[in-house]
């Protein structure tokens, strides 16, 4: 049986935590699911996977401030590159990362949400 | 109505959760609160903390235990003024504050009182391209046929070259389609290095979905194929200097009577053509999709007169 305050689900019958308007206290085994996606940076999920098969142009979605994502991209041995929208700000001078460097093919992209409209990533890749 | 544990309310009425000793699982839809940092200290409870500073500020910080981590986003504003965090939070080396006006703080807490922290810098709107982000080589005539009667040679050909013209900051892209019937008018694209400094490389490559040509290559000037050149479609080659070129060519040619014939389709994923610059700007890229997506070079000889 759900648990429910005033009425609204908190925990439902598949044990998921829902509506919870503020979270205080520890965690252990808890870790973000990863969903793999197309062309939708979705900043509601917490890790996204994606492997291009070819050049590919992201759109994002959901930005909200503070919310932080983790992308794992995989450009493939082709060094297929990325297109990301106009959002989206690299670090520094906003060089973006050279994508199909020469023995580099997985990268781990964080996003965080500065405020409503930017994001702002970093990105670090290996081989 | 509260949900308590042993009295202890660990949902309240408001739908928040708390006094949680241990929480096991996973999240999809889970975002920090963002706590805006009113004065000047840093209150490592929190999760995601937000501050902009309007004169340089001394920072001090409470509630830091072992395993909490939390993200400082710091904007400094526009006149860049300078934070100084406490003695505890230990940077790899003191950032540049000067250098960006935003900051992501990463802080995670060893100890109560050893603080590692990174930190990552933006500027308030990344400038204007360094380099140009696509170039267009108009009117290329990459589909030509050349037809002579009486055994006469017979070629038809289309290319792009790049040179990188240093005398005058530029990338020289040269396109020009033809025959050996007729001089053919070389064109020209010009894209500026102006802005860039400290240039390490500058590579070009082409991206065909096929390309074919005649096997007997004997007597081409280059091709029939850049394949046949030593270019394979989809790598970078360098870009040399001024009196020197990176040719991508395509031709077909017969010496005498007989049938020739070279095909190509940029129709890929690709760019037709990208340009990769590494600089001190960062490695920058400027492609090229031409508006027609095959080409064909054409060459035919009659050994009497053309029918």
């Amino acid at each position: 049986m759900a648990i429910k305050i005033a009425g609204t689900t908190v925990i439902n019958n598949s044990r998921a935590v829902t509506n919870m308007t503020d979270i205080a206290g520890n965690y252990g085994q808890f870790h973000g699911t990863a969903e793999t996606i197309t062309t939708v940076l979705d900043m509601n999920k917490p890790v996204m996977t994606r492997t291009l098969t070819a050049a590919t142009t992201f759109t994002a979605t959901n930005i909200a401030t503070g919310r932080c994502c983790l992308l794992l991209l995989n450009v493939s041995a082709s060094g297929h590159l990325p297109t990301w929208p106009s959002s989206i700000q690299w670090p520094g001078n906003g060089a973006e990362p050279d994508w199909d460097a020469t023995g580099v093919q997985h990268w781990l992209v964080g996003f965080t949400c500065w405020d409503n409209t930017t994001i702002r990533a970093t990105a670090t890749g290996w081989g | 109505m509260a949900i308590k544990i042993g009295g202890i309310p660990v949902i309240n009425d408001s739908r928040q959760m708390a006094y949680i000793t241990d929480m096991d699982g996973t999240y999809t839809t889970f975002h920090p609160n963002v706590f805006t940092v009113s004065g000047t200290a840093l209150d490592l409870s929190q999760t995601m903390l937000k501050k902009t500073i309007s004169s340089a500020t001394t920072f001090t910080y409470l509630n830091a235990a072992t395993g909490r981590t939390a993200v400082l986003l710091l904007d400094i504003s526009t006149s860049n003024h300078v934070p100084t965090f406490p003695g505890d939070f230990a940077f790899q080396s003191t950032p540049a504050w000067a250098g960006n006006r935003y900051w992501i703080i990463s802080l995670v807490c060893f100890s109560a009182t050893e603080i590692q922290a990174t930190a990552v810098g933006y500027n308030t709107t990344p400038p204007a391209p360094a380099l140009q982000a696509s170039f267009t080589i108009p009117g290329w005539q990459h589909i030509q046929l050349h037809t002579e009667d009486f055994n006469s040679a017979a070629e038809a050909f289309a290319k792009v070259s790049f040179t990188n013209d240093t005398a005058n900051d530029r990338i020289d892209v040269a396109y020009v389609g033809g025959t050996a019937e007729a001089v053919a008018t070389v064109y020209h694209t010009y894209i500026s290095t102006s802005n860039l400094t400290s240039i390490t490389s500058v590579e070009a490559q082409y991206n065909v979905n096929s390309q074919s040509g005649p096997g007997n290559a004997s007597g081409y000037a280059f091709g029939p194929t850049p394949a046949d050149d030593g270019y394979a479609s989809g790598t970078y080659y360098t870009v040399p200097g001024s009196g020197g070129a990176l040719q991508f060519g395509w031709m077909a040619r017969v010496p005498s009577a007989g049938f020739a014939q070279t095909t190509f389709s940029l129709n890929t994923a690709d760019p037709d053509f990208r340009i990769k610059v590494v600089c001190a700007q960062g490695t920058l890229y400027s492609t090229c999709e031409f508006s027609q997506g095959s080409g064909s070079l054409t060459a035919r000889s009659y050994s009497g007169q053309i029918p």
